[in-house]
């Protein structure tokens, strides 16, 4: 029975082998040939582990294995070069993150990145965010950390948590819409600056929900605002509740090189629909710290184009944005 | 092919030279190899250019160093690092099957390029073999067959990476 | 609480657990061992497994391929010069050296004796005081941190041969190399020629096969692999094994060795390389017999083989009280346990109390099965070196290439790996250390980035290395340190002169 399924297997992949030498893609029994999905991200990370859980269970809805590639670097600046450059057969895939789809191309010329470089399949997930404190520090809604540091230009530190991330880049301007002066410090992940909060070397950092989940349960940190209502905390208000424009929420998408056929768009399209349905996947991400929060790829794009033109006119005017 | 004592304190002298013109002009040109992106309070050019610096001193003093061996050695005097010398020149650089086996790497690294893992790495690897002195070549070609396909299977099922099929093919 | 940790600790020993770790160490020895082939890369593979299993077993198993992993790059380092990952480095300087002159067994046992020591002594300090030691760790900020890489620096001094000048300019090298691309600090994009490929900066693995497993398999083909280890190696012998009165007598090393390893483990961000480039410094300088540690002995295998593998235990006790994952490895594990629902962070011992006591248990069990299976896997480590010697190096070579490749999946990796192993055989001619410039490309980074942190922290003010007395008193080890291996050189070319004067008359 086993060795069946392992001999099919085999055979599948050596038609698909010679198949593939041949013939371009065919929309109608698509995918014929395992599918990579890039992850800009190194191993592990929460953006890691979306897509990872994304191609399991897309691998049984697909019929073809799915295997996860981590080009990072530069951050994900590489990965994210690679993948807007390869060939749009459907065979490539980008796990689509506001990071690399609407900032880099905002804030670097590399790679000749710009907002369309990738099309839009659908967004599965919502990651929330919190701007968080040491539990010791007197302030109680970040409506007094602003009041205080209004007060005390250059005292307090922001831990940014990787200076071409979103987040960070989020935070900032934040900052710079409230005519703060704040020091800043740059670390390379979010568990970093969480680590220089705790310690005392920074004084507020702005974070995913998976950085600063455990660490606000368990007392240690102290949330003064959300990105999105959570039911865990009631009492913390949102951004937008505290009357603070802008942002601050971050999504996980599947995108793919422009020009991929419509009808493969649209098998994909369906299969994510389908997987953000999926009970097991819903439980895995939330786990993860993501917000299961399906969105077809028309509307996902016109959103995703407003995000664009609101950060690209507030990062111009903080002089970060180079086009 | 040997170095001699006397060959090998000149070509000392030589690499030292030679890093210091690198580093130097290395030194010159690096403000405009750095690109800072976003706005930032810190200079990004500081770090790198104190490495630089170092290394440039590093470099003088080892240039310095080796031009001072050649003149103890000229004198005939023996100093822990001629002793070295002496040692080191009885070794035999085989530079021919050397040459020729970075020659098929980077005939390897093309030929993953055109045609792929599959059919590249069996004759690569009896190409190595060879090199190496192999006996029995047929049940040496089998083996590379077999290896090759086993490898590739394993990186497809156990690392989930698919090795490179050749772009002649695709 | 109490019988919540019991019926933990119990809970691991059901056989359902045990296969796994088994499973995981099994996978984990062979990751390893493979050049370019980490064991991080089986863990995010099989992360999506631990899904449909309990915590008890999946989670045990990541931990088994963890340890396992980091275990396994000392056999090939040893048998075959190849170090498959960074942290076998220092196991090869001295291993090789031992395997050649027969002592491969010893050496083999060396170093998995200190691997399972590292990670005894590791473990037990997560399991009795994690709490204080997640303190600590927390208190070290970019300064004290400036000032630990900077005592880490000063192993270029130990490792870098005979010439230190060559040694600082590799480990230089090796910091300018380390810049190019795309800062993950800054965004700033350095020294990349206008070419996309170096965006992404240079990657490690490339470097490391290529400027230490490759000149060893040129030297190889070059020489018909004359000088390849010669005896059969017998394991029952006195050289094929460790002996009681050697193990004795380092016991203090191997202390010393895991605490530097734990100590480091513990910090965020520095990994089990620098720990084992400390340890192998360290017990340099406290070696009685200097000739004979340069030359290889059980020391220079014990001392970086411990320290390694002590990082595993202490980089998650970061991750287990705080929820911070301290590197890539953690990183991962992380989500393994965001995948089951349990948080990592300080609420997890109260909330999941038999799960975590359930894998600190998992944890005594990996490193007591890990020495059973390595000593059984010994067997057959050592047909390696019977097997013929073009098979040897022709498949090192696809190994060396197939490592490379996996990482980032990019043909330019590879280019970067060949151009790599001929700079590094010119670099082994001419006695320029690799060692020392892998050093620097490792530590040049984190050094770069907590002196901007300082800087932004201070506003450019120098002080802040001055204020802190953890700071100040690195320094100053910093300092001896240095001062110690003038001393040593000095002596040593003493002697050097000595012997020649006397061979003269």
């Amino acid at each position: 029975m086993n060795m069946k399924k392992l001999l099919g297997s085999v055979m599948s992949l050596v038609m698909a082998a010679a198949f593939a030498a041949g013939s371009c893609a065919y929309a109608a029994d698509y995918p014929v040939k395992p599918i990579t999905v890039i992850s800009p991200y190194g191993a592990g990370g929460d953006s890691d582990i979306a897509a990872r859980v994304w191609a399991e269970f897309a691998k049984q809805e697909l019929g073809q294995p799915v295997l996860v590639v981590n080009k990072t670097g530069g951050g994900g600046l590489t990965g994210t070069m690679f993948a807007s450059k390869a060939r749009p057969d459907g065979y490539t895939l980008f796990l689509g993150q506001l990071g690399p789809c609407v900032m880099l191309p905002i804030t670097t010329k590399a790679g000749g990145l710009n907002k369309d470089s990738f099309d839009m399949i659908a967004r599965f997930a919502t990651s929330n965010t919190g701007a968080v404190v040491n539990a010791d520090t007197p302030w109680k809604t970040l409506k007094d950390f602003e009041k205080d540091a209004a007060a005390n230009p250059q005292k307090y530190t922001f831990s940014s948590p990787s200076a071409t991330s979103w987040v960070a880049l989020a935070f900032k301007s934040w900052i710079y819409n409230n005519k703060l002066q704040m020091k800043n410090v740059e670390y390379v992940s979010g568990a970093e600056a969480a680590t220089a909060v705790l310690g005392k070397h920074g004084d507020i950092t702005f974070l995913f929900r998976a950085n600063f989940d455990a660490l606000v349960k368990g007392g240690k940190l102290k949330l003064l605002a959300v990105g999105d209502k959570m039911e865990e905390y009631p009492d913390v208000p949102t951004f937008a509740e505290l009357g603070y424009e802008g942002n601050y929420m971050a999504w996980a998408a599947i995108a793919a090189p422009k020009g991929v056929p419509d009808d493969i768009k649209a098998k994909l399209q369906a299969v994510t629909e389908k997987i953000a349905n999926n009970p097991e996947f819903i439980k895995a991400l939330e786990n993860v710290g993501y917000t299961i929060n399906y969105l077809d790829g028309a509307a996902f794009k016109q959103e995703v184009d407003k995000q664009y033109v609101e950060m690209q006119t507030l990062l111009k005017a903080m002089n970060l944005a180079v086009q | 092919m040997n170095i001699s004592v006397k060959h090998r304190i000149i070509l000392e002298i030589c690499i030292s030279c030679f890093l210091l013109v690198c580093y130097f002009l290395f030194s010159v040109f690096q403000a405009d190899m750095i690109e800072q992106t976003l706005a930032m309070a810190l200079d990004q050019t500081l770090f790198p250019r104190a490495i630089t610096i170092t290394v440039i001193i590093m470099c003088f003093l080892l240039f310095y160093d080796s031009i001072k061996l050649y003149i103890k050695y000229k004198k005939g005097i023996i100093t822990p690092e001629i002793h070295e010398y002496y040692e080191c020149s009885e070794e035999k650089i085989p530079v021919a099957r050397i040459l020729i086996y970075i020659g098929i790497l980077f005939v390897y690294l093309i030929a993953l390029y055109y045609v792929g893992f599959m059919y590249s790495t069996p004759v690569i690897t009896l190409c190595i073999a060879g090199l190496l002195g192999i006996k029995r070549i047929f049940l040496a070609a089998v083996s590379a067959i077999l290896f090759t396909i086993a490898l590739y299977y394993a990186s497809f099922y156990g690392l989930q990476i698919m090795l490179p099929s050749g772009i002649l093919f695709y | 609480m109490i019988e919540n940790v019991i019926v933990g600790l119990i809970s691991i020993l059901n056989p359902a657990s045990i296969i796994a770790i088994a499973f995981g160490l099994v996978v984990g020895l062979l990751f390893g061992a493979i050049p370019g082939i980490s064991g991080i890369m089986a863990i995010s593979i099989l992360l999506p497994l631990t899904f449909y299993v309990s915590p008890l077993v999946g989670i045990p198993m990541l931990l088994g391929i963890y340890k396992a992993g980091i275990y396994g790059g000392s056999i090939t380092a040893i048998l075959l010069n190849t170090p498959g990952a960074p942290p076998a480095i220092c196991t090869a300087m001295s291993g090789f050296p031992m395997a050649k002159r027969g002592q491969a067994g010893k050496a083999l046992n060396a170093a998995l004796v200190g691997s399972v020591y590292g990670d005894m002594f590791s473990n037990l300090l997560l399991i009795l005081v994690a709490a204080p030691i997640s303190y600590i760790a927390l208190k070290i900020g970019p300064a004290e941190q400036f000032c630990l890489l900077l005592l880490a620096l000063t192993v270029v001094g130990s490792i870098s041969g005979n010439s230190i000048l060559k040694g600082m300019i590799c480990a230089g090298f090796g910091i300018l190399l380390s810049m190019v691309g795309v800062s993950g600090v800054s965004g700033a994009i350095r020294f990349t020629f206008g070419s996309d490929y170096l965006l992404a900066g240079i990657q490690l693995i490339p470097m490391v096969i290529g400027l230490l497993c490759l000149p060893e398999i040129i030297h190889q083909v070059g020489t018909c692999a004359k000088n390849y280890i010669e005896q059969k190696i017998d394991l029952k012998s006195e050289d094929g094994r460790l002996t009681w009165k050697e193990f004795k007598q380092n016991f203090y090393l191997l202390f010393r060795s895991s605490v530097i390893g734990s100590v480091i483990g513990a910090m965020p961000g520095l990994g089990a390389s620098p720990a084992a480039f400390m340890a192998y410094s360290d017990a340099q300088r406290h070696s009685k017999d200097q000739d004979a540690f340069a030359k290889g002995n059980v020391e220079g295998v014990l001392a970086p083989e411990s320290a390694n593998n002590a990082t595993t235990g202490s980089a998650m006790i970061p991750l287990l009280t705080l929820g911070i994952p301290g590197d890539d490895v953690t990183a991962v594990l992380m989500g393994a346990f965001l995948i089951q629902g349990l948080t990592p962070g300080p609420n997890i011992f109260f909330e999941h109390t038999q799960v975590v006591y359930g894998i600190f248990g998992s944890l005594i069990i990996c490193d007591i099965l890990l020495y059973v299976i390595a000593k059984f896997g010994f067997r057959l480590w050592i047909r390696i070196v019977d097997l013929p010697r073009s098979l040897i190096f022709s498949s090192v070579t696809i190994f060396a290439f197939l490592g490379t490749y996996s990482i980032n999946q990019s043909l330019f990796d590879i280019f970067c790996l060949i151009c790599f192993g001929i700079m590094g055989y010119l670099m082994r001619i001419f006695h320029f250390s690799a060692g020392a410039m892998i050093i620097g490309f490792i530590l040049g980074p984190i050094l770069e980035k907590a002196y901007d942190q300082s800087m932004s922290l201070s506003g450019g003010s120098y002080m802040i290395f001055f204020e802190s007395p953890v700071a100040v008193i690195l320094m100053i080890m910093t300092a001896a340190s240095i001062f110690s291996i003038y001393r040593m050189r000095v002596r040593k070319n003493k002697k050097l002169m000595e012997k020649l004067g006397s061979l003269e008359q």
